[in-house]
């Protein structure tokens, strides 16, 4: 079957993880993928998810420092679509494969660089590992939310409720103070999600204007893009619904131990349910305990942590009274979102996942027959496929070379093809970004949804929030605002009769509709797919779920369903040591469901650029987790693969990749080579690790990590951090010190202001906001934030301008509460008049 | 009143309908929505399958679409789409339908081979997403196959988790290789639908050996052999009573849907006459009118027999249908239709047969 990425040719030079895992996306949608590897060795080559992340690519040693390689390398670029790299800033100009040189070669050329940092600010110096990225950024922080809150302590504000103690016990994270480290590779993760969803993009743009261009991004980006919802600055903080409970680390996060010793994770941790059902001898789940119908639902306010508390003790008692089993079969009764904590081996076995493509099983040509992440998302004519496993290292120098001499011949005409396409599309400049001209209806719920709206408009497409009029409520909050920012909002009451000719319009003005509502209620709004397909041929169409396609199929899914089915909160928790699941604060599941389907929808628009026709796309949260956890292989019958795992104290994985307490704060080592353990030895003092020492290799010191760390540990207590740092530093040991307060000064670095990095903008309620910035940047076609998130209702009369109702016609509309303006929110609402009341806002 | 156009210048009483049979289509690409990715294939091949063997038992000859269904009824897009279909039935005063989608999965799903449980579960999973645009109107009847009695039995309570109202089983599960349903491993299955209160639905099928006839059948609509398929019922019927299945289970419900109510009266009362001839008919207690008075319902469209038939089936088992889009449906005539059908009728059995009956049935308040 033909994928909508067939005959695009990618150059992969990258090494480490984001590039790997962007590429795997490409090549398992038809992109012939060619691995161009350095000689020597490469010890992140060695991790066990590049057997996942490879798979279905070809490996090709060249080494760019010689001549006849580099002529090999360059009539490739020549004829290629994409080339990816991940160098430190200037090595590629060293190497003459920096973009402006390949791209006068090949100017249909789509160049991808992905760097720790950017190219151009006071960061970009810095080692671009995750686990010092995360450091750096204060993500290490935000794990399990902060003291008081997120958002006050980005915003520099005293913490909420200064006087609220709470029991350790309940508490999630390692029994300690100070940063956690998650086993996630966030930045990473954020990397790729942005590098793939940028390439595609730029495919997209390259049909139209005919020319490739330079996508960047980076693992500060990535490491930003994971903190979506953790990273939110506001000037009043106080304003009514902006803030919630989940940003504290005091608030209780529904994870509950059962009787077989296993964890459940209860989201929201709604009391009535657990209680009501687990009153008796045996569970007694009915339908009549769904949340929607439990009058004591937890909210979204922040005085809720008062509840959680109050009922965490009875919840948990009576959790622990079945099994894990029970209580997930329960869940699924009443349409309460409970899974049971699992780990990332036992997803790869998961007959469920296996059947839908999510995981699939591959022929390791080293580790034999392997289980891995499949197929993250589809496309109606492009279900996705996987060649074949990973190639060992340079098992295609040959054939590739051979490629490159029969190319090389060719290099002038396609040089002269690429020229001549490159005037082609001088008359569409795509000033707004790679997206420009595509207008998207975002029917989207919660954040898995609205945030692909996000990242679409973030390319520069016009997305329009179908809101409801009681919308106003969740808008209001903080995470609502994490998911919303520069799109148009238009409210309508969809059970007024009046509503159908006007969403009838919005579809004829679309390009793209998504949402992530359960099936049937899309069936009964009229947006399905069938019933669009044949009016709107044009429409690419997006559906994502909680969970892949099968039994699971109906049940409610969020974020934290995803991550205990993929072992996220497993791993996380490093419940392979003995630690205790934890639901990270920046956890991937609900975004990088987003991110999934904003690729899936621009790749269906590149391919609707070329023939005309829409399509249906899907993913679901669930495939999201299972990406975030592909750094996992497991064998057939669900044995562990060695890899590195997490301890229980949430420090690290290793004694070289971790978290040292110092005399005053906490310092990040993320040591790859034996020339870092080297220059740790000699500016510490450390001759055990030196060369020659007892702990001088790397099989020396696996074999007494523990050890290793309680030198470290001894030796890192007695100094201050900044001195360590600033030794260690100078002696070119990778490492940062993981700052409490390092995320504000990302908000105070001019630099990534300017670069969009991090943004800045004034809110009409809650005054000036910081949040994430762009996840992407666009050489010819440069994208912006498009604004603060939208006020629900507040662009509704230019959007009906825009659908060519006249001013009459319109306020008709407005008359007969079909539509509804910004005054729908009381805050926003003239004097006397009457706002729309929220089914969720507490009475 | 208000005047019908269809028959100008005649008045019709407004009425609300229950139609005890009516027609949807679920795709296939509806059915993989809810299927993982891996058994579309096993989907796609057991469906080929299906096609190719009513080729064959076709040889060659077709029976035509517009032979089977009144055109302009299916051409409605409410024949597929949920929720064009609530706009159907309101045109034609139809509060609630009674639906079987095209066409018998219960004998298709054979075809599928050893996946054929998680391709029923999903079917059943596509039949619920269409039911639930409104699952008060759209009164959904899954379908069941019986090869492994363990999981219909789960399947039972599974789908009346789901609101699951009535179910349809094959009428002649011999034709499968199964047993007939007085073998005591139905037993269990018994028991689930009286657990559930689920409606056993043994809806007209074309039992394999009436393909002889279609094949030898000479006329332009193959006329002859689309007249047979309700006598046919008779067996599944005689099942039912004469083996003691409705005795041991005096809770169990089943409609027979489109029989030809022409024939039935006749039929049971020549049941009954034989309770007292030289026939045993071990652990049957009543005489074959008293079952299917107490347990029984069958459906009809517009069948003048039927009315005349009413009292003796019994005025509360007897449904009335429009059997949307099928060539003798109604739609979108029915209030002139019932009008003309039932002159003469007192008006409270008119409410029963066109309303009450099916509402009681089918638990609708």
């Amino acid at each position: 079957m033909a994928l909508v990425l067939d005959g695009i040719r990618v150059l992969d030079l990258s090494s480490g993880i984001a590039g790997p895992m962007t590429t795997m996306l490409l090549a398992d949608h038809g992109a012939d993928v060619t691995r161009i590897e350095r000689p020597g060795d490469d010890p992140l080559r060695a991790q066990l998810g590049q057997h996942v992340w490879n798979r279905g690519k070809r490996s090709a040693v060249l080494d760019l420092k010689n001549a006849a390689d580099k002529q090999s390398f360059l009539a490739l670029v020549a004829t290629a679509d994409v080339l990816l790299e991940s160098h430190a800033p200037g090595v590629t100009q060293r190497l003459g494969i920096d973009y402006e040189t390949l791209s006068a070669i090949n100017p249909r050329l789509v160049y991808c660089s992905i760097t720790g940092y950017g190219r151009d600010n006071p960061y970009s110096t810095r080692p671009g590992y995750d686990a010092l990225v995360a450091a750096r950024t204060g993500l290490q922080w935000e794990q399990r939310g902060r003291f008081g809150g997120s958002a006050p302590h980005l915003s520099g504000q005293p913490p909420l409720f200064p006087d609220l103690e709470v029991a350790p016990e309940r508490l999630q994270g390692a029994p300690r103070e100070g940063p956690l480290f998650p086993a996630s590779r966030f930045p990473s993760l954020g990397a790729a999600y942005a590098a793939t969803t940028a390439i595609s993009a730029a495919l997209r743009a390259r049909e139209v204007t005919g020319r490739g261009q330079w996508v960047e991004t980076s693992l500060l980006q990535g490491a930003l893009a994971a903190g979506v919802l953790a990273f939110a600055m506001a000037e009043k903080l106080d304003t009514p619904m902006f803030m919630s409970w989940v940003g504290d680390s005091r608030s209780p996060k529904g994870l509950f131990e059962c009787k077989d010793g296993r964890w459940i994770h209860a989201w929201p941790p709604n009391p009535r349910f657990i209680l009501s059902a687990g009153a008796g001898d045996t569970l007694n789940a009915t339908p009549d305990l769904t949340v929607r119908q439990d009058p004591e639902r937890i909210g979204l306010g922040v005085e809720e942590i008062f509840v959680l508390d109050h009922y965490w003790e009875p919840m948990a008692q009576t959790v622990k009274k079945f099994t894990a089993d029970e209580w997930t079969a329960a869940g699924a009764i009443a349409q309460v979102c409970i899974q049971k904590v699992r780990s990332p081996e036992e997803a790869l076995v998961d007959p469920l996942l296996m059947a839908d493509d999510v995981v699939t099983e591959l022929a390791d040509p080293e580790l034999g027959p392997i289980r891995g992440a499949g197929i993250l998302y589809k496309l109606e004519r492009s279900p996705g496929a996987i060649r074949g496993p990973a190639p060992k290292k340079g098992a295609h120098t040959a054939e590739v070379k051979s490629e490159a001499a029969r190319a090389g011949s060719a290099t002038k005409a396609a040089s002269a093809v690429g020229a001549a396409a490159s005037t082609r599309g001088a008359s569409k400049p795509l000033a707004k970004g790679p997206l420009d001209g595509i207008t998207v209806l975002d029917f989207g719920l919660a954040v898995a949804g609205p945030y692909a709206g996000q990242i679409l408009s973030d390319l520069g497409a016009r997305v329009i929030k179908v809101n409801a009029l009681h919308d106003w409520y969740w808008h209001s909050s903080q995470i609502a605002m994490a998911c919303n920012r520069g799109k148009q909002s238009i409210a309508i009451d969809l059970k007024k009769p009046g509503s159908k000719a006007v969403i009838e319009r919005l579809l004829g003005s679309a390009d793209v509709v998504m949402h992530n509502m359960r099936y049937r209620a899309a069936i009964k709004l009229g947006i399905d797919y069938e019933s669009l397909k044949d009016r709107f041929p044009r429409i690419v169409y997006c559906h994502t779920r909680g969970f892949e396609r099968g039994p699971r199929l109906e049940l409610p899914g969020n974020d934290q369903t995803g991550a205990c089915l993929a072992g996220v909160e497993w791993e996380d928790g490093g419940c392979a040591r003995g630690g205790r699941p934890i639901w990270s604060l920046t956890n991937m599941g609900d975004t990088g469901n987003g991110f999934l389907a904003a690729i899936a929808i621009c790749q269906a628009l590149y391919e609707r650029e070329k023939t005309g026709r829409g399509q249906f796309c899907e993913t679901a949260i669930v495939n999201a987790q299972m990406f975030n956890t592909s750094y996992a292989a497991a064998r057939p019958d669900g044995s562990r693969i060695e890899r590195p795992l997490l301890d229980a104290m949430q420090t690290g994985f290793s004694a070289g990749v971790r978290l040292y307490p110092t005399r005053d704060e906490w310092l990040c080592l993320s040591l790859v080579t034996d020339a870092h353990w080297h220059a740790l030895a000699k500016a510490m003092g450390l001759p055990e690790l030196a060369s020659g020492g007892r702990y001088a290799t790397a099989a020396a010191r696996a074999g007494a990590d523990e050890d290793v760390a309680k030198l470290l540990e001894h030796r890192f207590a007695t100094e201050p951090a900044a001195a360590l740092f600033a030794k260690l530093d100078a002696a070119g040991v990778p490492c940062e010190i993981s700052g409490e307060n390092a995320s504000r000064e990302l908000w105070r670095t001019p630099q990534l202001i300017r670069d969009g990095y991090v943004a800045k903008y004034q809110h009409r309620i809650i005054g000036e906001m910081g949040q994430p910035g762009l996840a992407f940047h666009f050489s010819d076609t440069p994208s912006a934030v498009q604004g603060p998130p939208m006020m629900v209702g507040e662009h509704s009369r230019e959007i009906l301008a825009s659908l060519g109702y006249s001013e009459a016609e319109a306020g008709a509309l407005f008359e007969a509460g079909v539509v509804g303006d910004e005054t729908v929110n009381p805050t926003l609402a003239k004097t006397g008049a009457k706002p729309v009341a929220s089914p969720w806002e507490k009475k | 009143m208000t005047t019908n156009s269809s028959h100008p210048g005649a008045t019709v009483k407004p009425r609300r309908f229950f139609s005890a049979d009516s027609h949807c289509v679920i795709t296939d690409a509806q059915v993989k929505q809810h299927l993982a990715t891996r058994f579309h294939s096993a989907w796609d091949a057991g469906m080929a399958r299906h096609a190719a063997k009513q080729d064959e038992r076709q040889a060659g000859k077709r029976l035509e679409l517009e032979d089977f269904v009144d055109l302009e009824a299916a051409r409605h897009p409410g024949y597929f789409d949920p929720k064009a279909r609530l706009a159907a039935m309101d045109a034609d005063g139809v509060q609630c339908e009674v639906m079987y989608s095209e066409f018998d999965f219960t004998s298709k799903v054979y075809e599928i081979g050893e996946s054929w449980q998680v391709c029923a579960t999903a079917y059943n999973d596509a039949l619920a997403e269409f039911a639930s645009i409104d699952p008060q109107r759209i009164l959904i009847t899954y379908q069941l196959p019986l090869i492994d009695v363990d999981y219909a039995v789960a399947e039972v309570h599974r789908l009346a988790g789901l609101g699951a109202r009535s179910i349809q089983i094959p009428n002649f599960p011999s034709e499968h290789g199964m047993p007939d349903y007085h073998d005591p491993r139905y037993e269990k299955l018994w028991h689930a639908f009286c657990e559930t209160g689920v409606v056993v639905a043994n809806h007209l099928t074309l039992k394999n050996a009436l393909w002889d006839v279609f094949r030898r059948d000479p006329t332009p609509q193959k006329g002859i052999f689309t007249a047979l398929p309700g006598f046919a019922i008779a067996e599944t019927l005689m099942g039912y009573i004469l083996t003691g299945v409705l005795e041991r289970h005096p809770k169990l419900r089943v409609v027979f849907v489109e029989p030809g109510l022409f024939w039935l009266p006749g039929f049971i009362r020549f049941l009954d006459s034989r309770m007292h001839q030289h026939y045993d008919f071990p652990g049957v207690k009543l005489l074959p009118s008293e079952y299917f008075r107490r347990q029984m319902a069958a459906t009809f469209v517009h069948e003048p027999e039927a009315i005349a038939a009413r009292h003796e089936l019994g005025v509360e088992n007897v449904l009335w249908s429009t059997d949307f889009p099928h060539p003798c449906c109604n739609w979108p005539n029915a209030a002139a239709k019932v009008e003309h059908l039932f002159a003469g009728v007192p008006e409270d059995e008119i409410e029963k047969i066109t309303w009450q009956n099916g509402a009681t049935m089918y638990g609708i308040a």
